[in-house]
């Protein structure tokens, strides 16, 4: 059985994350700069005023639709500039979103359980 | 033997195994770097997908705020994304009158930010190609003997993170950070167009007293008459007319329009201003120095237009 699982799973998944490791580039974030470039245009703010509540409402409903609490949406979608809503409008389900660090222990566990498995080690007796 | 979940472990186990070799840029470390550890620094550990937050609240805590991580994932946290967006952080981060402002993609930009004492907020990603796994943690130090990386992250209040790591990390993050501003205060080696981008932001949030007090630096900070310095007092004269100090800013519009006589904008805006404050007969006067110009940009040209029906409409008796 142990042998089955060697030659049948191990070596394939080893080969072809060692390829993997070579082929995939590095993944880019989507960049973006803080606040608008042209001053000028923002003193004529009150024609804007329109689209600007749409999109605040736009991003408002998506905020909600993910799980934001309603009245904490709408403080989240007026913090933003006009170039941000519609980035976060148009790619809020792409953008990156940070979550927290692959922990280490799990690794440990993960790299015993397959030595285990594998028949390398003998830790856990009842496996 | 059979009946274990092999299937699921293996791509887990290649996952994380190629996180750790897969090549890192190829780059000398930090010349002369010294040794630099922002100890005081506050940690909030993270609690399962809440990196953003407790980053978010380990920044602000260092810029003086006090804000607990359970309240910042109220305000950046997308339950439905299981995570935090950038740009929510840096929205979130001018909500609390604080200035966002991202660096330059290289660990020197880093260096020199913590030798100027500010912690550098990150994103890594430490998954590989089509499976990224985001993560926000604090840069905090630098350890020249062991070219390692000091961070505080997730649970973690001190790791250690090879330079070769972390820039790879970052790397496939775009290179993404940013370092949390009292109003007023600098980045080292600071960019003031970026700066100024970062305070006009601002203005969205309605931050005037942050925003007032940003401009005001940039104004004692850069030559009198250069466009960064216009562009400063054109902010801080809009931020103070916003904040309803009328009269200073009628004066920071004045010494504008003295150098720069053919800055419409802050002509149309000193105007409104006048009728906000009820002198007729300035803010006429003001208004009616615009030459109808076809050349100009049709939303000033629409603001003008605007500003002078207004004043005439509201100073009856003064002009038809």
């Amino acid at each position: 059985m142990i042998r089955f699982f060697r030659t049948a799973i191990v070596l394939p998944s080893l080969v072809l994350f060692t390829l993997m490791t070579l082929w995939l580039p590095a993944a880019q974030a989507a960049m973006l700069g803080t606040g608008s470039a042209d001053k000028q245009s923002q003193t004529a703010s009150s024609t804007g005023t329109v689209e600007a509540f749409l999109s605040r409402d736009s991003v408002r409903q998506q905020l909600i639709a993910l799980g934001v609490d309603p009245e904490m949406a709408s403080v989240r979608a007026a913090s933003l500039t006009a170039e941000e809503r519609m980035e976060l409008e148009q790619k809020i389900e792409q953008l990156p979103a940070g979550a927290g660090a692959l922990e280490v222990i799990g690794i440990v566990f993960l790299v015993l359980l397959i030595l285990e498995l594998v028949g390398v080690t003998d830790i856990f007796k009842k496996i | 033997m059979p009946g274990y979940p092999v299937a699921a472990v293996i791509p887990a186990l290649l996952l994380l195994v190629s996180g750790c070799v897969s090549q890192a840029p190829n780059t000398a470390g930090p010349a002369n770097a010294s040794h630099v550890e922002l100890v005081s620094t506050p940690f909030h550990p993270q609690t399962q997908y809440h990196c953003g937050p407790s980053a978010l609240a380990t920044v602000l805590g260092s810029s003086g705020l006090e804000i607990s991580p359970e309240r910042m994932s109220r305000e950046v946290y997308l339950p439905g994304r299981k995570g935090t967006l950038q740009l929510e952080i840096i929205a979130a981060v001018r909500r609390h009158g604080r200035i966002p402002y991202q660096l330059d993609g290289n660990l020197q930009a880093i260096l020199g930010q913590l030798d100027a004492d500010l912690p550098v907020l990150v994103l890594l990603n430490q998954g590989i190609g089509m499976f990224p796994a985001w993560h926000y943690a604090t840069v905090i130090g630098y350890q020249p003997g062991t070219d390692s990386v000091i961070l505080r992250s997730g649970s973690d209040f001190r790791l250690e993170m090879s330079r070769r790591r972390f820039e790879n990390d970052w790397k496939k993050a775009g290179y993404w950070s940013l370092v949390v501003l009292q109003p007023g205060q600098f980045p080292a080696s600071v960019d003031m167009g970026r700066y100024l981008n970062a305070l006009i932001a601002m203005e969205e949030a309605s931050q005037w007293k942050a925003v007032e007090t940003g401009y005001q630096a940039v104004l004692s900070g850069s030559p009198e008459d250069s466009p960064v310095n216009r562009l400063a007092r054109f902010g801080l004269a809009n931020a103070l007319r916003a904040d309803n100090q009328l009269e200073a800013a009628v004066m920071e519009y004045k010494q504008l329009l003295s150098r720069d006589p053919g800055h419409l904008s802050a002509r149309n805006n000193l105007a409104d201003t006048l009728l906000a404050l009820g002198r007729c007969n300035e803010a006429t006067e003001t208004i009616d120095r615009i030459d109808p110009d076809p050349a100009i940009e049709p939303a000033i040209s629409a603001a003008i237009h605007a500003t002078r029906a207004e004043i005439y409409a509201t100073c009856t008796g003064v002009r038809p």
